[in-house]
């Protein structure tokens, strides 16, 4: 088994923590897990990514050419990495913020109102979570347990407040998301 | 930071730790991406753990600070990145010629000049070839997961001293900033100052560090001298890896970050018929000469690939003596190769293989 997930948005949307979350879970579940951030000049103001590759070998590459998941938190992520999604993979996206292009994409499509849910849910600021929990529905060697004990041991207690809202948010981003 | 659990750490913080954990007492640098994280550390947890940080006032001072530090007998270590390492080879030369331990870490970016943030391996020639003026070598350990730079980190301040040299560690942007899991090693004590160290007279003879030689034929003597060490370090120091070599038809040869792309990429030519394998050298100086001439023993050509415009070639090259045509691809600028770009190379090799 060997999973890679590419997750872009905007700074500041929360992808190197969701990607953080993801392979600290991977880590407790005695995984062998990459996290490589792009840490080029296109971080400040432009789109930010991260790579999370989850193995039961050790990992070679850290970086993704075609990811098996993306997860796209803004528009110009979409025009950058959709195209390069594998055909059988899968990509959720926050459809609030993301309007598909018309282009010919192979991967599959999960939609999730995330910033809309994750409002409901208390905070608008944590739909990288509601999109989190989407991708745990089909990311099989990562389980929602895993998930939610990385993410207790990972928040900053700047944000301690948010916590249980991060995790109704994996939640509903789970039960939204289509298998 | 007690527990030997595994635990991610990013690459550069893995190198700070593992280094505070092999007893060493002093740090001096001077910021440059992409190896921040590096001093950042040292400046929150070396001092805890009984040391000196220190942020100098230039890369030139700070290897200056190594050099005063080291000929004191305390085990010291600066880090920077290429640019910063370019300002450090006057010192370096120095510390070679004055037989004193450091360990260098170079999360190499981007070059010539001041260049880009990005990953690169376009200092191997600086590194391996010595770098500053003179007859001296640097041994250069370059790690490819964040537990090799743990290990290698941590093993480096002996080595350092057991040959009275400069370690230099080459890393890149790419494994100072990624994260993996990492199983730390015990924390280990400095050993006391040396017999040669510089900690004040008392009875004894007065002890110097010098790498000033007037005569030629005193100073041609300390040039012998520092490579019967060279000499002994090619016998005992040379660390390589084979991944599927026995039998390898095609041979690719990379090392550090380049080098674990690439094993995504031949694991999928494998699994479509190409007889591919990798050579991955550890140690840059002394270079493996011997291990990679037996890998390519049965090899139609040899594959290198950096992210340079072709350093390490001209030492596999030099390794092989004509025995196996050797080709080149590289990346350059902070541009990293996909594992689907090095697979579409080694078709392309394969295919017009001699």
């Amino acid at each position: 088994m060997e999973n890679s997930v590419l997750i872009a948005g905007f700074g500041g949307q929360g992808v190197l923590f969701t990607g953080r979350v993801l392979a600290e879970a991977g880590l407790l579940l005695g995984h062998e897990v990459t996290w490589y951030p792009s840490y080029g000049p296109e971080q400040r103001g432009g789109t930010c990514n991260c790579s999370v590759v989850i193995g039961d070998e050790p990992i070679g590459s850290p970086v993704i050419d075609a990811p098996d998941y993306l997860l796209v938190l803004n528009q110009p992520s979409w025009a950058r990495f959709a195209p390069t999604a594998k055909a059988n993979g899968r990509i959720i996206y926050n459809e609030n913020i993301v309007k598909p292009d018309a282009g010919p994409i192979a991967a599959g499509k999960v939609p999730i109102k995330a910033t809309r849910l994750a409002g409901k849910a208390g905070d608008e600021r944590v739909a990288n979570m509601v999109l989190l929990g989407a991708l745990l529905r089909s990311l099989e060697s990562i389980t929602m347990a895993a998930a939610k004990e990385a993410l207790r041991d990972l928040i900053s207690p700047k944000y301690a407040d948010l916590l249980e809202i991060d995790l109704d948010c994996l939640d509903l981003g789970y039960a939204k998301a289509a298998v | 930071m007690t527990t030997n659990a595994a635990k991610l750490m990013k690459g550069n913080e893995a190198i700070a730790e593992a280094a505070i954990r092999a007893g060493c007492q002093a740090y001096f640098g001077y910021p440059i991406t992409p190896q921040n994280e590096i001093p950042d550390y040292m400046a929150k947890w070396l001092p805890k753990a009984g040391g000196v940080f220190l942020q100098a006032e230039s890369e030139l001072a700070a290897i200056n600070m190594v050099y005063g530090a080291a000929g004191a007998g305390s085990r010291v270590m600066t880090s920077s990145s290429s640019p910063g390492i370019s300002l450090m080879q006057e010192g370096l030369s120095y510390i070679a010629c004055a037989e004193l331990p450091c360990v260098v870490i170079n999360m190499v970016r981007s070059g010539p000049g001041l260049g880009g943030i990005l990953p690169a391996q376009s200092d191997y020639f600086q590194a391996v070839k010595g770098g500053g003026h003179g007859d001296y070598k640097l041994l250069v350990l370059a790690p490819a997961t964040v537990q090799e730079a743990v290990d290698i980190t941590y093993a480096s301040f002996q080595l350092a001293e057991k040959y009275r040299n400069p370690v230099m560690i080459l890393g890149d942007g790419l494994l100072g900033q990624m994260m993996e899991s990492v199983t730390l090693p015990k924390v280990e004590s400095p050993p006391s100052p040396p017999d040669w160290a510089t900690t004040g007279r008392q009875k004894g003879k007065p002890r110097i560090i010098n790498s000033l030689y007037i005569e030629g034929d005193v100073m041609e003597k300390r040039n012998q001298h520092i490579f019967a060490k060279y000499a002994h370090m090619a016998e005992d120091e040379v660390r390589f890896e084979k991944y599927h070599t026995d039998g390898a038809r095609l041979l690719v040869a990379a090392y550090g970050s380049t080098a674990r792309i690439a094993k995504t990429a031949i694991d999928r030519a494998r699994a479509e018929g190409i007889p591919v394998g990798l050579f991955r050298p550890i140690s840059l100086y002394p270079f493996p000469n011997d291990a990679l001439r037996k890998a390519a023993a049965e090899a139609r050509v040899v594959l290198t690939l950096e992210m340079s415009m072709g350093q390490m070639v001209d030492d596999v090259r030099l390794s092989l003596e004509g025995r196996v045509p050797v080709v080149f691809y590289g990346r350059t600028g902070g541009v990293v190769p996909t594992p689907k770009e090095i697979l579409k190379e080694l078709h392309r090799v394969w295919e017009n293989r001699a």
